[in-house]
């Protein structure tokens, strides 16, 4: 049973003020954790409409299924994770547009040579300022997130984008700890596979 | 090719345990002998030591990135949503402000006022459809074109909610919001317009009600250029502009190194 700290009391009261009918406690849990919805849902998606759409689904179901959440199960942003993942793990499915990635064991293949960054940056590029070349960064980062299979990709972005513990994802995911630290092993090591292949195409 | 490390465990460290320990040492958890042997093994193993660098190098990559703003109409938009679902919440978040007009009036009060006092006598009594009728029209007196609301969810259910939130969010944040902002814009140099016509007008209320329109409506032109500098750019509302100050904290040039030495062993 996880120690009640002050700040799951404080969750502790919001919730149950909301599920008594208070309205404004409803609002003050939506302000207080879309942001990092949005943001887990954005860098998985790799899409700002799909987040938005996806942010707005957690929070309808976080809103219908409330009273279900058991306080002594767990804390409340672990089960908001696993609400958002369960939803983002439906969307994948859904969407065909990331299969080629599905096998997360497959070597980068050709799709990968696609000339996309290369796109985005000019030939001639002699000295792009420093703001450019770290959006042109994000943008190579994101991309490459997005050619992790979704289970290395939700990993990394709970560890190193949210900065929860293997324990919480571990939670999170309803998977072992020890699978958890693999997938984020995994993950990171690709994802720089990843990216210094697209370097040496860019330079 | 030799893979002494995988069988022997190069300083007492065997591969299986590497992986399983990587993330603590990234983590910066391990310390001590332990460490040592850890990056003993790492110098030392073929498979081990291009592990390390790429999981090093991923982890700086995936920390590079900036957290990105959520649509700043994203949270009335969830309270919107889920209202619909429980009515009673719906009407609560209204309840504070009287009627959705009184809102909308303390939404663009400072310019709105001298109008509304000419629109909305109190003969006219307007229900929530109405009102939201009597928006559309105030709007379109004003020059703004409904298809500008795109993104505003204009149900009557969520406009309750729009109208109130947007009113908290006003001061702070609707600098940041596009939308918002083109619209606050837009309301405000048109209503500057219709204000001076509604002030000059003010003694004989009702009857130069239509003049005072039809000069606002003259006057849309010029107005086209009082629009906030840069705001049309449609992407201005998205998270993507922040990301311009981030810094750049990891190295390219390293990863490409750790690739290389992968291909060596
Ligand atoms: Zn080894």
């Amino acid at each position: 049973m996880p120690v009640p700290t002050e700040e799951s009391q404080l969750t502790a009261a919001v919730i149950k003020r909301c599920l008594g009918g208070d309205a404004s406690a409803w609002e003050e849990i939506v302000r207080s954790h879309n942001r990092r919805i949005y943001n887990i849902c954005y860098r998985f998606t790799g899409s700002q409409d799909d987040a938005e759409d996806l942010t707005q689904e957690v929070f309808i179901r976080i809103y219908k299924t409330l009273k279900s959440y058991d306080l002594e199960r767990g804390a409340f942003t672990t089960w908001i994770t696993t609400m958002t993942r369960n939803l983002l793990v439906d969307h994948f499915r859904k969407s065909k547009q990331d299969r080629v990635t599905d096998s997360m064991d497959a070597a980068p293949s050709a799709d990968e040579d696609a000339p996309t960054l290369g796109e985005h940056i000019p030939d001639e590029k002699p000295t792009p300022d420093a703001a450019v070349q770290t959006q042109e960064t994000q943008k190579m980062v994101q991309q490459a997130l997005q050619k992790l299979s979704p289970e290395l990709r939700e990993a990394v972005i709970l560890r190193d984008l949210q900065d929860m513990d293997y324990r919480e994802i571990a939670d999170a995911l309803k998977v072992p700890e020890g699978t958890v630290k693999s997938r984020i092993n995994r993950g990171r090591t690709e994802l720089a596979r990843l990216l210094s292949r697209t370097y040496r195409q860019v330079n | 090719m030799k893979y002494e490390g995988q069988n022997k465990g190069e300083n007492g460290i065997q591969c299986v345990d590497f992986d399983a320990r990587l993330a603590d040492v990234l983590d910066g958890t391990m310390s001590g002998a332990e460490l040592e042997a850890f990056k003993g093994h790492a110098a030392a193993c073929n498979d081990c030591g291009p592990l390390f660098t790429q999981a090093q190098a991923g982890m700086q990559a995936l920390r590079s990135l900036v957290e990105v703003e959520p649509p700043l109409n994203l949270v009335h938009n969830i309270i919107a949503r889920t209202s619909a679902i429980d009515p009673a919440m719906a009407r609560q978040l209204a309840q504070p402000r009287r009627t959705l007009f009184g809102r909308m009036r303390e939404f663009a009060a400072p310019v709105l006022n001298p109008v509304v006092r000419v629109i909305s006598q109190p003969r006219l009594a307007m229900t929530t459809a109405m009102a939201f009728f009597s928006l559309s029209l105030v709007l379109n007196l004003a020059g703004v074109k409904i298809s500008d609301l795109r993104h505003v969810d204009l149900r009557p259910s969520a406009i309750t909610t729009t109208a109130s939130m947007q009113y908290h969010q006003t001061t702070a944040k609707v600098v940041k919001y596009y939308e918002n902002i083109r619209f606050v814009y837009q309301l405000e140099s048109r209503m500057k317009e219709l204000t001076k016509d509604a002030t000059k007008s003010d003694g004989n209320d009702q009857n130069s009600d239509q003049n005072g329109n039809k000069k606002g409506e003259q006057k849309q032109q010029p107005d086209n250029t009082s629009q906030k500098p840069g705001s049309n750019n449609k992407d201005y509302s998205l998270g993507e502009g922040e990301e311009i100050l981030a810094v750049l904290r990891f190295e390219l040039p390293g990863m490409v190194q750790a690739q290389n030495n992968g291909r060596i062993s």
